[in-house]
């Protein structure tokens, strides 16, 4: 896969992120593809996790059958669209 | 309770109506606008008759508990039914009490939460006597929303399991009267001697892993009705069977030194009734106390949680009289009561 | 004569914002605009503000003047501070942006379901200022003032809170209402029925 690819697809998210969990405020600049999205960095939460195991599937296509999964998958940006490209 | 199991039932498929669980009469629970108020109204009715229809003068306070009150008129052709003062207005006017009815609306700790205030209210000369009702109906609102959260077990809910996989919803309208009059009770539950609310402050819709909230609940009614942990013969839980829930729950009972308490939960047999839950389970433990027996914790078969307790898999005759039932809920609200059952 | 007292109250009528009859902040017209300049005034760090709902925004603003460093209640230990926060309304703007989302995307958010209950906003309340304390969500067609009186007192001599943060806050169809007070046991209490209904019930 191109750089290119990885570098659309990390934005796209960061895009999808902000606009999925209401993020007011934050731009998709503010995101480093490797900033913790929990607790210090983007501050989410285990309720934002359940958003986001919902936005994978409706928006990328690729399923987590377990919350308890969804830590690791959403550390950061580039975690997430490791995933997704390991897994569309 | 004691013969039989579970009423839980699997919910119909997504468009059909919600799946009668036994236990309320076909004409009040079937589908339609009024199902909340035709609930609500014979559950008073029930009440006032029982009482011989007293004049509802100052001295008697009304308190309603519920979490989300008519919610499914939300979208409706009548949606100012969807507040809940409205539904205390109902009730005012269907029973005829002179005061505004107190709303109490502290997540799935509303009905504990009420009975602490009414107790209070009565122990300071408010009131002298006070109806309580507790309701919430099951709607899609709250059962996809527990959905989103992951929060439904896939069969019947099995609290304090280690299986465990989350809750299941119910649905009820339970009543009590609380009074410092006895001859006015035909049927005398028990005795209310304390209650105490207190905050997790953790998350909002998770529980605090230590139990900051219940330890303090239960310490401050402990403290009130100057008893301690020895002296408490059974309790009754919250229960949902949810991972966390359950959990924290467990490390509290330990951390106030009721591990050897028995202990159950009774949402395996009906479900999680939010607002209607503390009162109903009230009732129901009361109940069971008066006749001599701790119920058992439906459906569990392997305890598994952290904290060490008393979790009862078979019914166990009452070694005494002294009730703690606790409750939970989302905001990190935790209340916490203390009963003496009236015939043990 | 020992009483209930009350020791500071703040307001705010739709984006303007008084404490102990000061503006800190004033109306724009915009009721989330209204919001965060009314959070600005206050200039407290927490990045938990932008993802809350109305509701709990607006009560914790009408609680932040109490929390300051120079705050009436600080001096309180932080599982004696109790609350009770009435309103009519409770969660149901939330509610319908709920179902809305519901009905259209067949998506329930636990994002905002989680907000679907009128005593979140205390929730957030008591999360903020780490307060372990007792609280009641109550819901009223109008401020009852008697109630709020009767809450207090429970949660002041039953419930063993040295102090309660009380109020009215109330959002809902474009309005935006809060009126809340400290309030204590003390010698000369001076909690008045009367004057209270003139303040909860006062227009900005």
């Amino acid at each position: 896969m191109s750089t290119d690819n990885i570098t659309t697809l990390r934005q796209d998210l960061k895009a999808q992120i902000i606009s999925h969990l209401n993020l007011e405020g934050r731009t998709v600049e503010s995101i480093a593809d490797d900033m913790p999205l929990f607790d210090e960095g983007l501050g989410l939460d285990s309720i934002d996790v359940l958003e986001l195991i919902v936005l994978m599937d409706k928006h990328y296509g690729v399923r987590i059958a377990d919350p308890k999964q969804g830590r690791e998958v959403f550390q950061s940006v580039a975690t997430m669209a490791d995933h997704i490209q390991a897994n569309r | 309770m004691r013969g039989g199991g579970s009423a839980l039932q699997p919910i119909a498929p997504a468009d059909g109506p919600p799946a009668v669980v036994g236990m309320i009469p076909e004409e009040l629970i079937a589908p339609g606008p009024d199902r909340l108020y035709r609930l609500v109204d014979r559950v008073l009715g029930n009440v006032l008759d029982e009482l011989s229809q007293p004049a509802l003068n100052e001295r008697w306070g009304c308190y309603i508990a519920t979490t989300k009150g008519d919610i499914e008129a939300l979208g409706s052709a009548d949606p100012d039914r969807v507040r809940l003062p409205y539904l205390a207005d109902h009730i005012q006017r269907k029973a005829g009490f002179a005061k505004r009815p107190w709303i109490i609306s502290n997540a799935c700790a509303s009905g504990t939460s009420a009975i602490a205030v009414a107790g209070a209210a009565i122990a300071r000369g408010h009131i002298d006597h006070a109806i309580l009702l507790g309701v919430d109906l099951l709607s899609r609102f709250v059962l996809r929303g527990f959905q989103a959260l992951h929060a439904v077990s896939e069969a019947p809910c099995t609290p304090f399991d280690a299986a465990r996989d989350g809750t299941s919803l119910g649905e009820a309208c339970a009543a009590v009267v609380l009074t410092n009059d006895p001859h006015i009770l035909p049927n005398k539950l028990g005795t209310f001697l304390s209650g105490s609310i207190a905050h997790d402050a953790n998350h909002i819709s998770g529980p605090s892993r230590t139990g900051e909230g219940l330890v303090r609940a239960i310490h401050g009614a402990c403290n009130k009705a100057q008893i301690t942990a020895s002296d408490i013969h059974a309790i009754n839980a919250h229960g949902t069977g949810t991972d966390y829930n359950d959990g924290m729950e467990s490390i509290a009972f330990e951390r106030c030194e009721l591990s050897a308490v028995p202990m159950s939960g009774y949402k395996g047999w009906f479900g999680h009734t939010l607002g209607a839950a503390g009162v109903l389970e009230t009732i129901l433990a009361l109940e069971a106390l008066n006749n001599g027996w701790v119920l058992r914790n439906e459906g569990l078969v392997n305890v598994g949680v952290p904290g060490k307790v008393n979790a009862l898999l078979k019914d166990e005759r009452a070694s005494g009289d002294l009730l703690l039932k606790t409750s939970s809920g989302f905001g990190g609200c935790n209340a916490a009561i203390l009963l003496q059952a009236w015939k043990a | 004569m020992e009483g209930m007292r009350i020791l500071s109250t703040t307001t705010y009528r739709n984006g303007r914002f008084t404490v102990d009859g000061k503006e800190l902040a004033s109306s724009t017209g915009d009721i989330d605009q209204d919001l965060t300049n009314a959070w600005a005034a206050m200039k407290v760090e927490l990045p938990r503000f932008v993802r809350m709902d109305r509701n709990s925004k607006l009560v914790s603003i009408a609680a932040a003047p109490f929390f300051t460093a120079e705050g009436i209640i600080t001096k309180y230990p932080k599982d004696r501070i109790g609350m009770v926060i009435m309103g009519t309304h409770g969660s149901m703007e939330t509610d319908q942006r709920y179902l809305d989302q519901l009905l259209a995307e067949n998506h329930a958010s636990p994002g905002l379901f989680v907000y679907t209950l009128p005593n979140i906003a205390m929730g957030e309340l008591s999360i903020q200022h780490g307060l372990h304390g007792s609280g009641l969500c109550l819901l009223s067609e109008a401020p009852d003032v008697g109630q709020l009186r009767d809450a207090c007192e429970i949660l002041l001599r039953d419930h063993d809170m040295e102090a309660v943060i009380c109020g009215w806050a109330n959002i809902f169809a474009g309005s935006a209402v809060a009126t809340f007070m400290v309030v204590t046991t003390g010698k000369e209490g001076n909690w008045d029925n009367d004057e209270l209904e003139r303040i909860f019930n006062e227009h900005g």
